[in-house]
């Protein structure tokens, strides 16, 4: 029992939602899987948005749009029938390993949440995906730009624009979440660098693809490592080599 | 009020906003769903919702509206017991009994999806009944035999 909340309306629109969101106490619930597992006791009023948001999936070559509404494991049955090479199933499926919880979680949460763990995440963020966010309108906006603020309504991304895309990741098991997850895309003799894991925030550094070499990645290693902590699963100085082998291993392989 | 149909069985009620699918199929006295954690990490909570395994602590039952919800109480009826379960006995796959709820309903969401289903694809299936007793290699024979039987 989520003894806090009190009630739950259901808004005409995802700009009545915003807006409903917008006031102290408010929480917008849509699959629920994180907020009911929170049952943070400060929220009193659930602004339920799952009629006001679509579940469609398209994915092609050209375009792969997934609406907000999508849950993480419709994606990784529809996706693996009509393009097994879309290379954010892998991310999708380390994002959770409980099917059960996959089933529920739908994008607009994981987007929502904006956790640096999230390997999918980190995949949006190296390919700097377009999300199309409500507030009191409805705009689009590349999630590197994005303040975080505003109801996701769908999230597309554009793969005949990407030359290559690498995704390399250190966990402690498979099944577990990522230490560090680093993301790498050729776009334009452009390399773009999305480091992500147990850390603070997501980093996106783009640099000349013929910059790559062992410096650069020293540096991208120490300025990213900044958002790291030494915590159980090892030390700075292990996460910063983990973070530059990592990174080395996805550049190499582009 | 919320109108919803549980193990085949319209219902229409009046919950808290706070309310769990847990929360009240506890109330309902519906036990095979059990309490793991209210987190999701267990999964010996689980139940289909139209069909697919979810987490009846994580879900609000506001949420549920016309949805159709399933325990493995409309398996079986009396001492008849579903074939399902009676693979699971053949196989001993049964150990303290805990999660044999969720894995159940997982093997039968499995049979639903009618595809050709691998061994990792049944691993896959019970990614999120956690089981600390059985090691998974009996529960995973089971699943296997029961599809085999179902599919023909």
């Amino acid at each position: 029992m989520w003894y806090s909340v009190r009630s739950i309306s259901k808004p005409k629109n995802l700009q009545n939602a915003f807006e409903l969101s917008q006031i102290s106490g408010n929480a917008i619930y849509g699959g629920g899987s994180y907020l009911v597992a929170e049952k943070n006791e400060n929220i009193h009023t659930l602004i339920d948005i799952n009629h006001l948001i679509g579940n469609n999936i398209q994915c092609s070559y050209e375009k792969v749009s997934i609406d907000a509404g999508v849950s993480l494991q419709q994606f990784i049955d529809e996706v693996t029938t009509i393009n097994s090479n879309c290379r954010l199933l892998s991310g999708v499926r380390y994002a959770t390993p409980s099917k059960n919880i996959r089933n529920q979680r739908c994008f607009g949460g994981e987007l929502g949440q904006n956790r640096p763990n999230s390997d999918i995440l980190v995949f949006l963020h190296a390919i700097n995906a377009e999300l199309t966010v409500v507030t009191k309108n409805e705009s689009k906006v590349k999630i590197n730009d994005w303040d975080g603020i505003g109801i996701i309504k769908n999230v597309t991304y554009y793969p005949k624009k990407i030359d290559s895309v690498e995704i390399v990741r250190h966990a402690p098991i498979p099944s577990a979440s990522s230490i560090v997850c680093v993301v790498c895309t050729k776009e334009n003799d452009a390399l773009r660098v999305s480091i992500g894991g147990r850390c603070k925030i997501i980093q996106t550094f783009t640099i000349p693809a013929q910059d790559f070499n062992d410096d650069k990645i020293e540096q991208i290693a120490s300025n990213s490592i900044k958002f790291f902590e030494t915590d159980h699963m090892g030390s700075l100085e292990f996460k910063k080599l983990l973070i530059a082998t990592l990174i080395k291993r996805a550049g190499d392989n582009l | 009020m919320i109108n919803f149909i549980l193990n085949g069985k319209r219902v229409r009620v009046d919950v808290p906003a706070g309310a769990t699918l847990f929360d009240y199929l506890r109330d309902s006295e519906i036990f095979s769903v059990k309490f793991g954690s209210e987190k999701g990490e267990t999964g010996a909570d689980s139940v289909l919702i139209d069909g697919k395994l979810m987490n009846s602590s994580l879900l609000l039952l506001h949420s549920l509206e016309n949805k159709s919800i399933e325990t493995i109480e409309s398996f079986s009826s009396g001492t008849n017991i579903h074939r399902l379960q009676e693979i699971f006995i053949e196989e001993g796959a049964v150990q303290c009994g805990y999660c044999t709820p969720a894995m159940l309903l997982a093997a039968e969401s499995l049979r639903r999806e009618n595809i050709e289903s691998s061994d990792s694809d049944i691993k896959e299936s019970i990614s999120g009944v956690y089981c600390r007793c059985t090691g998974y290699v009996k529960p995973l024979k089971a699943i296997q035999k029961y599809l085999n039987e179902t599919r023909g």
